[in-house]
């Protein structure tokens, strides 16, 4: 909000602020309908896409094995910031080694399903996401490779 | 030679702003609308064909989703979501809209030739550097970042500067990383997290421009 009132300030003459304002209102006015079914359709994966699946699978997981649990779980894994990360404290506190954590919430960060199919798909497009994820799926597991071989 | 780039670099950053050539995803999607052309007409029809199509899959995957729900569920769950999540976008529409003005203003703030400059195709290692930086930097969830990726695209950043973008941002973001993963995990662990993917959104920004060109 911040940000937005810097903006505000920088655009100094009023036809500027009220031309970006009407390209606010265009904005808003042609991705409200995405939104709308965006957000509904996140809430209804993370009803099919259960949390109780992390807890019971990467409790205990580690090594390579781990790595790809994580990984999966990850992507799989639905909701906000607070709901991976109150996840992975939870699992890292049951005794999950590192590695698989850090496979865990990079994969989240950057795969999650939810966010993918959601609010990237309502934004960028199909065609952007196949491209981004092509190219960002090996990464998680790179990441937690790398995780694993670090002192 | 670079000198003489950066000083041409350098007066074009200090050039007023010219409205006319300055375009946005809004401006895109209204030539589209009011059906007159501008050169850029071409790509503003690609933009609602891919709008609508996001719109096709979204719904097709949102009906599926319902129709499991209901049935492991039963029907009244579904609307129980849907009221949930319509009550969640009115509070989070302040931040929402918010994030729209700033991706709306950025076009009129920033000339569309620095742009392409900085983030465009040609821009080279310097342009996916930046791009790092400001996925890393720029605070704020999907509904901030996407749109600014879309006013970027229609700014002139290419694919793989975008790729960049949304790779460093989900990954380095430094709001997150200090307010949540912090509070909830052990700092010698974010610590280990944050080195092993530092380099990451450069090199998935590196491959996506190797390939795409």
């Amino acid at each position: 909000m911040g940000l937005a009132g810097i903006c505000w300030q920088r655009l100094e003459t009023p036809e500027r602020q009220s031309e970006a304002w009407t390209r606010m209102w265009r904005m808003t006015a042609n991705t409200a309908p995405l939104i709308i079914v965006a957000l509904i359709s996140a809430g209804l994966f993370a009803e099919l896409l259960p949390e109780t699946l992390v807890r019971n699978y990467l409790g205990d997981a580690s090594g390579i094995w781990g790595i790809f649990l994580g990984v999966l779980m990850g992507i799989l894994t639905p909701g906000g910031t607070f709901v991976c990360f109150a996840l992975a404290g939870g699992v890292l506190g049951a005794g999950a080694a590192y590695p698989a954590i850090v496979a865990y919430v990079t994969a989240w960060s950057m795969l999650a399903i939810t966010k993918l199919l959601a609010e990237e798909m309502a934004f960028l497009g199909p065609r952007f996401i196949l491209t981004r994820v092509a190219f960002c799926l090996p990464v998680p597991l790179i990441c937690g490779i790398i995780a694993q071989l670090a002192p | 030679m670079t000198q003489v780039c950066q000083a041409q670099c350098y007066k074009k950053f200090m050039q007023p702003l010219g409205p006319v050539r300055v375009s946005g995803a809004g401006a895109y999607l209204s030539t589209v609308r009011r059906g007159f052309g501008y050169s850029m007409s071409e790509r503003a029809k690609s933009q609602t064909s891919r709008l609508n199509t996001s719109l096709i899959i979204l719904t097709v995957l949102a009906v599926c989703a319902a129709i499991a729900v209901a049935i492991t569920k039963g029907p009244t769950r579904v609307i129980e979501i849907a009221a949930t999540y319509l009550g969640l976008l009115l509070v989070l529409s302040p931040k929402i809209l918010c994030g729209f003005f700033i991706a709306a203003s950025i076009p009129l703030l920033i000339p569309r030739d620095v742009f392409v400059r900085w983030l465009g195709e040609h821009s080279g290692h310097r342009g996916l550097l930046m791009a790092c930086l400001l996925g890393a930097l720029v605070p704020g969830g999907p509904m901030m970042i996407f749109p600014l990726a879309i006013s970027f695209r229609a700014a002139g950043a290419s694919t793989a500067t975008l790729i960049t973008f949304v790779t460093a941002w989900s990954l380095l973001s430094v709001n997150r990383t200090v307010i949540w993963e912090m509070s909830f995990l052990p700092w010698d662990y974010v610590a280990l997290r944050v080195l092993v993917c530092l380099p990451f959104p450069f090199l998935v920004g590196l491959a996506a421009k190797r390939v795409l060109n």
